[in-house]
């Protein structure tokens, strides 16, 4: 026996010292209470990362909450979190971060990852962060939210903020069917099984549907024009099917598919279509991905990812009596390596590299096909060092490569100082980028809009410092100022002389803020949370940004009533302009529900959305005043809004 | 490599002599076994059904050690597992553990659980949390358990003379 073989003997004779799970397992049976009174423990538990040692103010949103407030899509969760503004428009949800909330550019300065993995598609890059989103809440164990450039694990698009979804394993969702009913005209069913094997295999099955008719729309602006009196009757209607499939084996390795097919109606006459017929938006998307972790020794393992997706999307817009298509289609495939060390005393490595090709970048409307092509290839670094008990350092970059002639390099640092168990302070610095999506460099419609050409991705830069404090065992209060600089921002711009339209890199701004939150646990079950943003944000003449609140404050409460529970949210809304720079005032919006239960295994919920029934503004974007109404700065959201839902579980 | 394997028996077996102790395992694994043990020698008002649910609070909370207990037989039953279960779903269960960190409080876990027959299993180093059924209490690198009685008989739970006899304390 070679002195490798003596090793490996040692090793295995250790192993067998501390009886681990599956010896142990074949006893389970036999063991009695004597014999486990008598049993010694050789490891004890670990605990995973707390929240205050990440090197950004990530927010989690726990499923219970979204279950206690009974959120149907995400924009109604990510609204909770601090610095967050969402923008209902009539054809998508819209997300505002820390001040620069553009209505319109479909979220393409969001990375949203389902487990991880990439959901944004390749054309708008849109992250569909509305009713669009393809998984269904339920399936929801929490959400990692993390405000800043996240460009330095992530590359593009991960600029204003990166969203994790991650769902619940599948023997926690057991078996249930739920059905909703609600104002105008929502019907919702939705239906789940879940299970896992002895050996650790999972599987969950997953399909949900929804409809209503939605609501009147009023439109003052168009009142007289054309014999109409500014109301869009039957023209909010929306149509919702998911399907989430997944198979697995603990953490080793897990394979899911997800179908997700939205149809809105859109009220408004965007793009200078016809007042008295909606935009009709069919967005369909197919994504399956692979993950896999490998644990090579103790202190090295390995993380893999394999993704597929197909993204299509159909608008029917009616022009002049006659309704017109225009269709864009997305495929992609990508993967991503890497390997994370704590090989060396103190700090942790990772290292890995990624691709993603867009293989298809299909845009097509009246005036023909457009095709495009985009694979973007990367590596990226991190080191955390952890000099003593008080002071960290996370110290990361990560290049990313296209096909389009773009290069970048985003680099990101943190220091991180423990002054005690319970106060954290936070040093940030960070590059992102956005590179411009196929929509903005490619699309053209004769008389109406150029091709934006060759643009420069847009840049940001963004200094952050926070300070965390914990409040006993049950609660925290976080404070934290930024400022972003962003550069070459992608715009759309009107030539003065043929009217045509164009996007282009128009130019700089800057957003600054300081926000305080905190969250406290009481004994009885009182779960509050509440924040306050102020933010200040320029343009490059020195003047606000559009829809850029320059305040917002946030409270909400879950309130156990002994087997009842009460959830309740208000968020206020400060003072902003417009895209035509004129102000819009200030605003409150309240939403509640109450659930409890008919029997053990059956629960019902109620929600209202808008509770006192409050007139709100939603600041629109440039494609609702191109019409004959001229300018519609603001669109008028939902009145109240009723839900039931019930719940039974098998 | 079969000579490795037996040598690296042998190996485990002097050493274990020479640690002198019967039994050891994981901090995980050791709780897992105490659960089965809990489902056997507790009794339901309802037992006339396929399916006893052991739940547990929180991810990863026992490891994949969880997993054991899939399928194994309690008295005409088979043991389900639910991992990462929240408040709203302790109704479903019939056996939730709850660990030692978890945020809200027992007082809280009954009131949602209600009157119904759920055993609720908490971690505790001093005495039994109101609100919990059985207790895990970590004593000299061991763990022992109390049980609080007048709750369990309450909720229409019979604990058999032997669990009752082998607990540290009996409230």
């Amino acid at each position: 026996m070679n002195l490798r073989e003596q090793t490996l003997s040692v090793v295995v004779g250790l192993f067998a010292l501390f009886p681990v799970t599956p010896l142990f397992a074949a006893d389970l049976d036999e063991l009695s209470f004597e014999d486990l009174l008598n049993t010694t423990i050789t490891t004890a538990s670990k605990f995973s990362q707390r929240v205050s040692a990440a090197p950004s103010s990530v927010t989690v949103i726990r499923g219970e909450e979204i279950r206690s407030h009974g959120w149907r899509n995400l924009s109604e969760a990510l609204v909770s979190v601090r610095g967050f503004e969402i923008s209902r428009a009539t054809d998508y949800h819209y997300l505002g971060v820390r001040g620069f909330s553009q209505p319109g550019d479909y979220n393409s300065r969001i990375l949203l990852l389902i487990d991880g993995i990439p959901s944004n598609d390749g054309i708008y890059d849109q992250a569909m962060i509305g009713p669009d989103f393809p998984v269904d809440m339920h399936l929801i164990e929490r959400i990692e939210v993390v405000p800043g450039p996240g460009s330095a694990l992530y590359g593009g698009n991960a600029y204003l903020a990166v969203v994790n979804v991650i769902t619940r394993k599948s023997d926690s969702i057991g078996r249930s069917v739920t059905l909703g009913a609600g104002s105008a005209g929502l019907l919702r069913g939705q239906a789940n099984i879940g299970g896992k094997n002895e050996t650790g295999r999972h599987w969950l099955i997953s399909a949900s549907g929804e409809r209503s008719d939605g609501e009147t729309r009023i439109f003052p602006q168009w009142e007289g024009i054309g014999g109409s009196d500014g109301q869009a009757r039957d023209m909010d209607g929306e149509r919702l099917r998911r399907v989430f499939l997944r198979y697995g084996d603990g953490d080793d390795w897990s394979l899911h598919l997800l179908h997700s097919e939205r149809r809105k109606e859109a009220a408004g006459a965007l793009y200078a279509t016809d007042f008295d017929a909606p935009v009709i938006n069919t967005d369909t998307t197919t994504q399956f991905a692979l993950r896999f972790k490998r644990m090579l020794n103790p202190l090295w393992t390995f993380e893999g990812q394999a993704y597929a997706g197909d993204f299509r999307w159909e608008g029917l817009y009616r022009y002049s009596g006659t309704w017109e298509s225009d269709r864009a289609k997305s495929g992609w495939l990508g993967g991503s390596a890497q390997l994370t060390s704590t090989q060396w005393e103190n700090q942790t490595w990772v290292l890995g590299t990624g691709i993603r090709d867009d293989f298809r970048r299909d845009q097509e409307n009246i005036d023909g096909l457009v095709k495009g092509q985009r694979t973007t290839t990367s590596v990226f670094a991190q080191e955390d060092i952890r000099f003593n008990e008080h002071f960290a350092l996370n110290l990361g970059g990560r290049y990313d490569r296209d096909t389009l002639d773009s290069s970048q390099f985003s680099p990101r640092g943190a220091l991180i100082v423990n002054f005690s168990e319970a106060t954290v302070l936070k040093l940030m610095s960070g590059k992102a980028f956005r590179p411009p999506n196929a929509y903005e460099t490619s699309y053209s419609y004769a008389g109406a809009q150029l091709p934006g050409g060759a643009l420069k991705p847009e840049r940001i830069t963004t200094n952050e410092i926070a300070l965390e404090q914990a409040i006993g065992t049950n609660g925290r209060w976080t404070a934290s100022a930024y400022r972003n600089r962003f550069k070459d921002l992608i715009g759309n711009v009107t030539d003065f002389d043929t009217g045509l339209q164009q996007i282009q890199n128009i130019g700089e701004a800057s957003t600054t803020g300081l926000e305080l939150a905190a969250r406290y646990l009481f004994a009885g079950g009182l779960d509050i949370r509440g924040s306050l943003a102020f933010q200040r944000s320029k343009d490059a003449a020195g003047e606000p940004l559009p829809n850029s609140a320059q305040r917002l404050a946030k409270f909400l409460a879950i309130l156990p009533l002994g087997t009842y529970e009460l959830a309740w949210e208000t968020y206020y809304t400060g003072p902003r302009r417009d895209v035509f720079g004129d102000q819009v005032g200030g605003q409150t919006v309240s939403h509640a529900a109450l659930s409890g239960r008919f029997t053990r295994d059956l629960l019902w919920q109620l929600r209202v959305n808008n509770l006192f029934d409050q007139r709100l503004a939603i600041v629109a974007g440039g494609e609702y005043s191109v019409g004959e109404a001229g300018n519609v700065p603001i669109i008028q959201d939902l009145g109240r809004q009723f839900q039931f839902y019930l719940t039974k579980d098998f | 490599m079969k000579r490795t394997a037996v040598i690296g028996a042998l190996a485990s077996m002097v050493l274990t002599v020479w640690a002198g102790v019967s039994l050891a395992t994981d901090e995980s694994s050791l709780k897992v076994a105490y659960l089965y043990n809990f489902a056997k020698f507790i009794q339901w008002p309802d037992e006339n059904r396929t399916n006893l649910r052991i739940c547990v609070m929180g991810n990863d909370t026992l490891g994949k050690s969880v997993n054991d207990l899939i399928g194994k037989p309690v008295r005409t039953m088979q043991i389900s597992v639910r991992e990462g279960v929240v408040l709203q779903d302790i109704p479903q269960c019939d056996l939730v553990f709850v660990p030692a960190g978890f945020k809200q409080s027992l007082e809280r876990v009954r009131q949602v659980a209600n009157d119904y027959p759920i055993v609720i299993v908490s971690e505790s180093t001093g005495t039994l949390p109101s609100g919990a059924t059985v207790a895990l209490i970590p004593s000299n690198n061991r763990i022992v358990f109390e049980v609080n009685l007048t709750e369990a008989r309450k909720i229409g739970l019979k604990i058999s003379a032997k669990m009752l006899q082998l607990a540290q304390k009996v409230y």
